[in-house]
């Protein structure tokens, strides 16, 4: 085949048009996929934020609650707003990507570049960092707790849990990024390398 | 930009430019199944892409620049899924006799441009489709004249292996 047969079968391809109904049903199709999502996010924001808040009037006004347990949930609640912090991080994350959509193709690969790199340095910086915190907020609570009750030696079973759950999902995500990021990234400079390339 | 607006203008766009994603859905996969995923992650990309288009180019060109972009992105997020699939790529070039001379050139030519690297054949759809290299280098972020020593040396290798192949 030549290069003047290859066009032709280009321009001869059999033209795609979509009937109204067709344009229609794939309007459906795309609502249908957002409205539900958006419901579900919204529906679980509302309710974590009205738990969030019952929970925190509960220990503002309870007397008898021990440092200890003070320092805990001060904890549980720090996880929830970093929870709440990362949904935020990520939405505003996709929205931006979405952006980039619209610009000219090497613009876009230095943005996901960028992005799966910020993923890696996360994984070293932020993962750590949070992980140390919970640990020793929790450490923190269960050492009041034991002082508080004299004789008690404190359930460090938890704390013990607690760090090991941590740790799994750290190596997740280390696997995550040598089988996906890394290669990812690779990938992609690669690819701008290929656009870059000075003829 | 109201919704309603929004989503009469959406639906003008898939009316007038679905070939658009078609194309450049089946130049990213063989697999008719992936084809329909990409279409409809490109479509949402569209959805939201809409309130960014600023008239400046061609709605043709700024379709062309969200779809190559987002079908750059889902390949590298399917890869490892496309791996499995892809001994079926040969399966697309049929042989049988329901099959026109077209279908099986046609089916050549996608199979050729899914050989290229993803920067070679972002290049050889929109030159393929009739943008000129201005419009080309605007969609990809390249100068002109890079767009057109690229082009040169893809159509080459196109030349090279499209010469072994009969239709």
């Amino acid at each position: 085949m030549s290069l003047d047969e290859m066009e032709e079968a280009w321009r001869n391809q059999p033209p795609t048009r979509l009937s109204p109904q067709q344009v229609v049903d794939q309007v459906a199709a795309l609502k249908s996929g957002f409205v539900p999502g958006i419901t579900v996010c919204a529906v679980a924001m509302l309710v974590g934020l009205i738990g969030w808040g019952l929970w925190v009037q509960s220990i503002l006004i309870d007397p008898e609650r021990t440092l200890g347990a003070a320092i805990r949930d001060l904890g549980v609640h720090g996880v929830v707003i970093v929870g709440m912090l990362y949904m935020i991080r990520q939405n505003v994350r996709w929205q931006r990507e979405l952006r980039t959509l619209g610009e000219d193709t090497r613009r876009c690969i230095s943005f996901s570049i960028s992005r799966v790199d910020e993923d890696i340095r996360s994984l070293w910086r932020e993962g750590p960092l949070f992980s140390g915190t919970v640990i020793i907020f929790s450490s923190l609570a269960e050492w009041e707790f034991a002082r508080a009750n004299a004789g008690s030696s404190g359930d460090w079973s938890r704390i013990i849990l607690i760090a090991a759950a941590l740790s799994l999902m750290w190596v997740h995500q280390y696997y995550r990024m040598r089988v996906y990021w890394v290669p990812r990234a690779t990938e992609l400079k690669k690819l701008l390398n290929e656009f870059n390339a000075e003829t | 930009m109201t919704t309603a607006e929004k989503k009469t203008l959406f639906a003008q766009w898939l009316q007038e430019h679905t070939a658009i994603l078609h194309k450049v859905a089946r130049s990213f996969t063989p697999a008719v199944a992936d084809q329909e995923d990409l279409m409809q992650e490109i479509r949402v990309a569209l959805w939201h892409g809409i309130a960014g288009f600023d008239h400046r180019s061609k709605v043709s060109s700024y379709i062309y620049r969200i779809a190559l972009n987002k079908a750059i992105s889902w390949k590298r997020r399917a890869q490892s899924y496309r791996r499995k699939i892809d001994h079926y790529e040969n399966d697309v070039v049929t042989n049988d006799a329901s099959s026109t001379q077209q279908d099986r050139r046609l089916a050549i030519v996608y199979a050729e441009i899914r050989r290229l690297n993803d920067a070679e054949r972002a290049l050889i759809l929109l030159q393929l489709d009739g943008f000129n290299y201005r419009e080309i280098a605007e969609t990809i972020g390249l100068t002109e004249s890079n767009v057109g020593v690229k082009l040169n040396r893809i159509r080459t290798k196109l030349a090279e292996r499209l010469k072994g192949q009969n239709s």
